[in-house]
């Protein structure tokens, strides 16, 4: 195996740690819940993965060869790398009277949602590993 | 591991609503208070809540950008009553008293709405530490 565990384990600590930081966001509406004037944040992972293509950036630790003259050339930056890019403000569903835009249903399903979505990486990060294990035990 | 973060921001939350809950028990303890005079009224107490900003905090426990904070403390602005009741001792010159303007039924709406959003910011940290556990638990697949 030519490539090492970090690059092995790079995509989904990368994806841990985005899905970690939209618990966090997340989180963060739902104590602002009766905070007058707060605007509820998301983390929009399409945005931040446009983001993270934007040329000019650093280049992503896994990164893909050009081996064919019709593969398409550009860096890619870790999408951890500028968490700020990938957050949007969503438009409640109802006004309220004090500005406060956080629906606590909403963000109640969005949490139960995002912690799925890090179960899922997790799950994910497991399977790796039984998989590296069944290699080195060589069963 | 950033899950202290959410941690902490939801504990911001529950300390908030604490605060809110605080308010809400001293103002209905409160509601049957009169005064001498309309200045020394009791007036309901309504915290204020504010949210953390970045590059705005301290960094201690609670204290993470996205929390939420108590920024003041303010008195309700609805107006005193004046009663008539020149038995009472605190009566004045006249014979009147001055009540709170607590509102029983506010107050209790209040509590009610603080004790819901206590129990999401609770929701939240159980549901963190579930996760933390289970990621932790990677290392022994």
């Amino acid at each position: 195996m030519a490539r090492s565990l970090d690059s092995y384990f790079a995509f989904n600590n990368a994806a841990m740690t985005v899905k970690n930081q939209r618990l966090e966001v997340i989180s963060g509406n739902i104590a602002n819940a009766t905070t007058p004037g707060y605007k509820a944040k998301d983390l929009d992972f399409a945005s931040l993965l446009k983001k993270s293509f934007a040329e000019g950036g650093e280049p992503l630790p896994i990164q893909a060869e050009n081996t064919n003259r019709g593969h398409l050339g550009g860096s890619m930056r870790p999408a951890w790398a500028d968490l700020e890019a990938g957050i949007v403000y969503p438009v409640p569903f109802n006004p309220s009277l004090d500005d406060n835009t956080v629906e606590i249903g909403v963000e109640q399903a969005r949490y139960g949602r995002a912690v799925v979505d890090y179960q899922a990486s997790v799950q994910f990060m497991e399977n790796k590993i039984s998989g590296l294990r069944k290699a080195f035990r060589g069963e | 591991m950033s899950f202290d973060k959410i941690m902490s921001i939801a504990g911001s939350g529950i300390n908030a609503q604490l605060v809110r809950m605080n308010a809400t028990a001293s103002n209905l303890a409160n509601a049957g208070v009169v005064s001498g005079t309309s200045e020394g009224a009791f007036r309901a107490q309504r915290p204020v809540f504010s949210a953390l900003l970045e590059g705005e905090t301290a960094g201690g426990f609670g204290e993470l950008p996205g929390g939420v904070r108590v920024d003041q403390i303010v008195d309700d602005a609805k107006p005193i009553e004046q009663i008539y009741e020149p038995s009472s001792p605190m009566a004045d010159a006249d014979g009147y008293v001055y009540a709170s303007n607590v509102n029983e039924v506010e107050e209790l709406i209040e509590m009610l709405d603080a004790s819901r959003a206590y129990q999401n910011n609770v929701e939240i940290v159980s549901t963190a530490k579930d996760l933390m556990v289970r990621t932790l638990e990677i290392i022994k697949v």
